[in-house]
This record gives structure tokens, sequence and C-alpha cells, in this order.
């Protein structure tokens, strides 16, 4: 596997998870760097080198928005939110995951479940 | 606890960024590092264990810059053809072609050509100028156009036409030609291109009132 598309799958996995993460409810980057890490116990790790950039360039694309928010104890944050966009990327990007997931269990019997 | 603000800024070099885009990474980046840095603290770590453990989240602070740079940088080719070019030559297109289908239409429908037609021309080009500017400053907006870019590419057939205009009268002068326009001419022509202008932007006003997605995502509550 070339070092490309190594770095295509890990751009495409990491896009999904944050996009799936927003579509349950807007985070701030912190969050959602400690619920990927938490939900995949630990496979998959955001630091803060690879998060900002990649939540930058996917609030370029439009299918995220951030707004600063301030929460009780006045700390502001940059939330970020699912856009319509975002919403509807977000479906053929699942059924791509699940037909790669599933092409790679006929071919090496890896089980994604 | 260091100052995650200035010490990020010491660190992050984000020049070719605005301002405000600037103050807004920073002070986002040193949120993260405060919040990764209270984390560790509960977890038992000393401050200064803390701290040491929560700057190893960059390892290299040029190679972030260039990447958020990169992120962040103003839309790419890309996006200034689906924003302004695109739906510039769509506005410019309509402007072109709708008042020739509009006289074919009079023609069949049996309206006298010549001197009607001539007459004609113009309020259909107005109507046409006013139709394309509404449909390129929505195509402009489908994209995620800014207010400029949906008002640049709705005055776009205009636009084409003054450079072609003031191209020509440029160029023939130092050939010694006749006067392409007199000045009357001119004055005329300056009218007639503010009027279909004018229709231009007019078309683009409905599509003016909501914000492009990404234009100024950002606000502080």
């Amino acid at each position: 596997m070339t070092k490309r598309i190594r770095h295509q799958i890990a751009r495409g996995s990491a896009e999904l998870a944050i996009l799936s993460l927003l579509d349950e409810q807007p985070l701030y980057g912190f969050e959602i760097s400690k619920r990927i890490d938490e939900r995949t116990s630990g496979a998959l790790h955001f630091t803060l080198a690879s998060l900002y950039p990649m939540l930058y360039d996917i609030e370029k694309r439009g299918l995220i928005a951030g707004r600063w928010q301030s929460n009780e104890a006045g700390r502001d944050r940059r939330y970020y939110a699912l856009t319509p966009a975002g919403k509807k990327q977000l479906v053929p990007l699942r059924q791509e995951w699940r037909g790669f997931f599933q092409a790679l269990d006929q071919l090496a019997g890896v089980s994604h479940a | 606890m260091p100052d995650w603000n200035a010490w990020v800024r010491e660190r992050l070099n984000l020049a070719k960024l605005s301002p405000s885009q600037q103050d807004d990474t920073i002070a986002e980046l040193a949120s993260h590092l405060d919040e990764l840095c209270g984390k560790y603290r509960k977890q038992g770590l000393s401050e200064a264990e803390a701290v040491a453990r929560a700057t190893h989240e960059v390892s290299d602070w040029h190679s972030l810059a260039k990447n958020i740079r990169r992120s962040k940088e103003e839309e790419s080719m890309n996006d200034r053809i689906k924003r302004l070019w695109l739906p510039g030559l769509v506005s410019t297109a309509i402007a072109l072609v709708l008042p020739i289908l509009l006289l074919m239409t009079l023609t069949r429908i049996g309206v006298e050509p010549g001197r009607y037609h001539a007459r004609m021309i113009g309020p259909l080009w107005l109507l046409a100028c006013a139709f394309g500017g509404a449909a390129g400053a929505c195509l402009s907006r489908r994209s995620g156009g800014t207010h400029i870019a949906r008002l640049a590419a709705a005055v776009f057939p205009v636009v084409i036409l003054v450079v072609a205009i003031g191209c020509f009268i440029v160029l023939v002068r130092p050939f010694g030609a006749p006067q392409f326009m007199s000045w009357s001419e001119r004055a005329r022509f300056f009218h007639m291109t503010s009027l279909y202008g004018a229709a231009s932007l007019l078309g683009a006003l409905p599509f003016l009132r909501s914000r492009p997605r990404t234009e100024s995502g950002v606000s502080r509550a």
C-alpha cells in the first residue's frame, strides 16, 4: 500500500469520525478529540496538530461551521456544527466506508463489526 | 500554568492569514492546550508534567502553521471557478442569448421585424441582464460565494462589454484609426452600461440576502 493511499484512508476515516460525531451535537475541538479517543478506545487518536488543520479544512469546504460560544464559567470555546451540506455528505460517506469494509471482509476476512 | 495564548502565538507563524483569523486560531489552540493540561492535572500529574505533556501535542510548529494556513487560506482556484467564473459565464450567456430568443419568439408570433425589433433590443437586453444577474448570483450563492462574488457574477456581462469597448478604444488609437466613438457616444455608452449594470444588480438582489455558509461563520457569542 503506497503512502498516498494510507494517507487518504487515514484522512477519510478521520473525516467520517468527525462528521459522525458532529451529526449528534455541536462540539468543540478538545471535546471532539476526547470523544473519538474514548469511543475508539484510543485506536483513533487526534493530537492538536492533526485535529485542527482537518477541522479548518472541513469547515472551508462548508461541511461544518464554527462558532464561538461561552459556557456558564465564561470560557470561550469554538463549537463546530454540521451544516446541511455536511449532513448531505455524511450519507454517501457512510455508504462508501460500509462498502469498503465489506470489500475488505470478502477479500481478507477482516470483519469491521 | 503558562499564558497559552502568548505561548502559541510565539510558536505559530500564521502571518499570511488575516489578523482576526490569526487571533481566532491562536485562541482556539490555546484553549485546547489549557483543557488538555487541566485533564492531565486531574489525572494526578504535577503542573510541570502536565504542561510538558500538553506541549508534546505538537512536535513541529512550522508544519502545523503550514497545514493551518493551507486549510484556512482563501478560496482555491476550483472554488473561485465555481463561485465567480462559472456563474459569471452563465450570466453572460443568458444576457446574450435571451434577447435573441425573445426576438425570435416575437417574429414567430407575428411581430413585424425591422423598426420594432430595433426599438426592442434595449428593453430586452435590460430584461436579459436582470435574469442573467439573478442566475449568476443564485449559482454563486449555491456554491458558497461571498456577497462580492455574487455581485461580480451578476454584473459579469456588463463588465465584459465595458472592458471590450475600453480595450478597443485604447488599441485603435496608436494605429491612427479614426476615432472609434465620439465623446457623446461614449457618454451614451456609459449611461447604457450603467442601466444594464443596475438591471443585473436588481436581478441579483434576492440572492444577496442570506449569508454563504463559511463566509463569516466565526462569530463570538
